[in-house]
This record gives structure tokens, sequence and C-alpha cells, in this order.
């Protein structure tokens, strides 16, 4: 009696195991299927151009089959670095002051607001800098004012938060040891926030960085309303550029034959980034732990 | 005994799920819509209207695209297509002409320039007139504000005036006639390609070749820079199909289309 309970048990035990472990396969089929997906509708283009072509031409012109995607590369990369110049010291110093120095109450206050900054979606951003920073850059910066400068600032705000809670984390998580001793040595609060806490939380924050790196790369609604998408490489941060998200969100409906897999290309293209910086977390995190 | 019951009912709620399902889709025939997403607003308002009158038919309006229309009535998926462009192939399909639309080329309120011809306008989009004054306006340059390639707008606007000539490369690209109305507005050197419906007193229609877009100079065509607003029907399509399309020609239609600033040409 008791022995066939038992196995009865195991065989439940079993089937939840087996069961789960179908339910995790079919994300991972997911991802797999997309990846195919986007690599043969891709492989048209590169059988046709080749990858120095597609590569390194500096010029997008459908109706000319000129499909060279490095404005775009370039372009996309650019406006995220400096979308993280500008979100990085701020959101550093946010979670610094929140974790370290601020009371309860200010902590409190503070949650919320940085949420609710998450929570937005990108169509407003995107309409707050198509009706509020274009014409301020144009009348007080220069240019027409859709520029690089507009779709960075947009983003980064809206990285803000990802960066301030993994940094948050971070600092959180520092063993309180640390911070007794360096006080006990008698370093100053000060010291210890520079010396001792953001060394320390600095995989974590890397991390976050990096995470919205991959959030301002993959942005597409609110950069295609400020960024002026016109595909060339930039010389200064008040030209226009087009992103590689914004090119496939813009031509996407009406591309046909060859163009439609170029945009193929970008999509794969994106995908590479992605995963490079997925992989430079990953070690990042396996090399410091955190 | 508990659990059989159990197994039992949920066996019945899927039967009955998946009955109700089929039972739907056989028991009305849909009609899809599908296509340019200039012709969808006016649709989605002449399908609400007709549904007033004719409650019980299902019908459907998405955008896509007007080749998307073109590829989704050929594969039979769609039954309508929404098409913005004239066809220059011919296709297994009928084409119903909801109306035409006039494409203003719009500038600043304040700008002191009001009629151009259509070589102005095209070098002014394909590059080789960059500064007002060279018009006879202000000495500014001029900021270029153009619909995605392959857009019905810009493509209308390319074969009635550019004439294969590409459009410079520094136009700034915006993905709907919103933005770019909006941005006509805010910059006081900026011209672009709008919509006659979009036309309002924020921003300036400059008048081609001396003609003024108007309901009457779209609708005899004088006003040259226009496009069609087609509908694409399946050759052997449904009755509530057919149902449709004839009530497209009745009074409550024409009203839809007058609100929506459709012209019907004559």
């Amino acid at each position: 009696m008791k022995t066939e309970s038992l196995e009865v048990s195991d065989l439940k035990e079993k089937l939840i195991e087996k069961g789960l472990l179908s339910i995790t396969l079919i994300s991972v089929m997911m991802i797999l299927l997309i990846i195919i997906f986007l690599l043969s509708e891709a492989v048209p283009a590169f059988n046709q151009f080749g990858m120095i072509e597609i590569f390194l031409n500096h010029q997008w012109i459908p109706d000319l089959n000129l499909f060279g995607i490095m404005p775009m590369f370039i372009s996309s990369l650019l406006v995220s670095f400096l979308a993280l110049v500008l979100a990085v010291p701020l959101s550093i110093a946010t979670a610094i002051y929140i974790e370290e120095l601020s009371s309860m109450k200010v902590k409190e206050l503070f949650k919320p607001v940085i949420q609710t900054l998450s929570g937005i979606p990108s169509v407003v951003y995107g309409f707050f800098g198509l009706t509020v920073l274009v014409p301020f850059i144009r009348d007080y910066v220069g240019g027409d004012g859709f520029s690089i400068l507009a779709a960075s600032i947009v983003l980064a705000i809206m990285i803000l938060p990802t960066i301030i809670t993994l940094s948050q984390d971070a600092i959180r998580n520092v063993p309180f040891e640390y911070k007794q001793a360096s006080l006990g040595l008698g370093a100053s609060h000060f010291q210890t926030i520079s010396k001792i806490i953001i060394p320390a939380a600095l995989p974590g924050i890397l991390t976050g960085i990096i995470l919205g790196f991959g959030r301002a790369i993959g942005e597409t609604l609110a950069v295609l309303m400020v960024v002026g998408n016109v595909a060339q490489i930039p010389s200064s941060v008040l030209d226009p550029v087009r992103t590689l998200t914004s090119n496939i969100a813009l031509e996407m409906a009406y591309a046909m034959d060859i163009h439609y897999n170029m945009l193929f290309v970008n999509g794969v293209t994106l995908f590479a980034i992605i995963v490079v910086l997925m992989a430079l977390t990953n070690y990042i995190q396996h090399k410091w732990g955190c | 005994m508990k659990k059989i019951n159990k197994y039992v009912a949920f066996s019945l709620i899927l039967c009955f799920g998946t009955f109700i399902l089929f039972q739907g889709s056989v028991g009305s025939e849909e009609v899809n819509i599908v296509g340019s997403t200039s012709i969808q607003p006016v649709c989605e308002d002449l399908v609400e209207e007709y549904r007033k009158n004719h409650s019980k038919s299902e019908i459907s309006v998405q955008g896509g695209g007007s080749n998307m229309a073109i590829k989704c009535v050929n594969a039979g998926i769609a039954d309508i297509g929404m098409c913005s462009k004239q066809l220059n192939k011919n296709y297994e399909f009928t084409e119903y002409e909801l109306g035409r639309e006039g494409i203003v080329v719009a500038v600043h309120p304040s700008n002191n320039i009001s009629d151009l011809t259509t070589s102005e306008i095209k070098g002014i989009f394909d590059g080789n007139v960059t500064n007002w004054n060279q018009l006879g306006g202000e000495n500014k340059p001029i900021n270029v504000f153009v619909r995605e390639e392959g857009s019905g707008t810009l493509d209308a606007f390319k074969t009635t005036v550019m004439n294969k000539t590409p459009i410079l490369n520094e136009a700034i690209v915006l993905n709907s006639q919103g933005s770019i109305k909006q941005s006509i507005e805010q910059d006081t050197s900026s011209i672009g390609i709008v919509s006659f419906s979009y036309l309002d007193e924020n921003i300036k229609a400059v008048s081609v070749d001396g003609t003024y877009p108007s309901e009457e100079s779209i609708a005899d065509g004088s006003y040259m820079i226009q496009r069609p607003f087609l509908l694409l029907i399946k050759d052997n399509s449904t009755n509530e199909t057919q149902n449709f399309i004839n009530w497209l020609n009745s009074s409550q239609a024409k009203e839809v289309l007058d609100e929506n600033r459709i012209i019907r040409g004559v």
C-alpha cells in the first residue's frame, strides 16, 4: 500500500517535471524560430549584395537599389552611446542619493516616481520630444531640431529607470560590514561611498548600464519621431540620422522583394548587437558576480 | 470519483468552447478590409455608418499599406483592399474609386511665398533650391519634410511632381501626416507635403502653377497633385461584400466621405 502511493507520487513528480520542461522548451523554441525566420529572410539579401557591400556602403536609397546599412549602424550606436553619456551620471548619482543619503520618507517618495518613468509608453516620450525638445533645439541650439541630440535626450530619460533600479540593487547588496569597516577606520561618508561602495557595486552598475544601452538601441517609436530619419553618416550631434530600428519601422509596410529582405538584414544586425550586449552582461556577472 | 467529474466537466467546457468558436466563424460572413493607412480612417467611418442599418454584418478594417492590399486581395485573404495609388499593372480584381485626395504642399503661415510652379517645387524637393531667397522669400535655408519611402502620399507626389528624380537626401522623414503637419507648424522655414484633409489655418498651402488646392480644383483635376482612393474587390466576392460596395453609392456614404474631405471625381 505504502510503496504504491510512493510510486504514484513519483509518477506525479515526473509528470510535473516533464511538463515544466516542455513549457520551458516552448520559449526556447520561440527564440530559435525567430532566429531562423530572421536569417532565412535575410539570406537573399546577403547573397545578392554580399557582406562587404551591405556593411560598408554608406548610401541607403531603395529607389536606386542602394542598400548600405552603415549609416544606420553608426547612427544607432551613436544615439545610444550619447544617451548613456547623459543618463549614466544622472542615474548613478540618483541611486547613490536614494540608497545612501536620503531618509526613508524621501525614498518612499522617489520609488513610485522612478517606476512611473519606466511605465510611460514610448509614444508619449516621442510626442514630448517632437513638441517640446525638437523646437527647443531648433531655436536655442541650432540645426533642424530633428537630431541625434533630441533622440539621445529622449532615450536618456527612457533608460534612467533601468540604470537607476539596477544600480540601487547593486549598492544595496554591498555587504554592510564593508561600510562599517570603512567608517570604523575613520573614513568619511563620502570617502566610503567613492572608495568602497561604488567599486563594490560596480559589476551591478555595469550590468545596468549595458541593459540600458540595449533598451536604447532597441527603442523604435520615440526615436522615430524625433531623429529626423535621414539616412546619412552624421558629422555633428545636431544632424538628423536614421537608426536601425526606425529604418525597419518606417519602410516595412511598403517594402517589397530585395528591399524587404534588406530590412531583415537590419533586424539581424540589431539582433547581433543585442546578443553581444547579453554576452557582455553574462561575462561581467560571471567574472565578478553580483 | 470527484476527479473524474472534474475531467468530464473540463472536457465538456472545452467542447462547448470549440463549438462556439466554429459556430461563430461559420454563422456570419465576415468582410475583411485591409490596406492603406490613409484610407483606413475613412473606411472605418464608412463601416460604422453602414453598421447602423446593417447591424448583423461583420466588417473588420485593418491597416498595412497599399502593397499589402494588393497582396492580400490577390491571395484571397482580404475581401476588399484599400489602395491609395494608381495601379500600374492589370490584376484580377475590380477597382472601385472611393474618391480622390489632394496632396498639399504646405509652408509655415508666416512664409511670404504663396505660389510656386511645379519646377520650383521639384527644385526644392530634389535639393537644387536650398534657400527661400532663391524663390523671392527671406534668407533662410529650406527645411524639407516628407513621408517615408513608399508611402502613398509620397508616391503620388513623386509621380505627379518629381518625375522620377529622387527626393533630396537631407529631407527629414516622418512616418505620419500628423507629425509632418506638427513640424511645419513649428518651423518657420519649413515646407512639406500633407493630405488635403490635414489642411487648416495652422499651415499654409501654396498654389501650384497658379491653382490653389480646393475641393473644386481637385475634383476637376486642375490641381494636379492628387491620388485616387481605390477599393480593390475580388472578382467572385461574397454577397456581404457586394452589399457594402453598393451601399457606398448611397447618400449616407457620401456624407461620410464629405466629412472626411474625400473628393469625388467628376
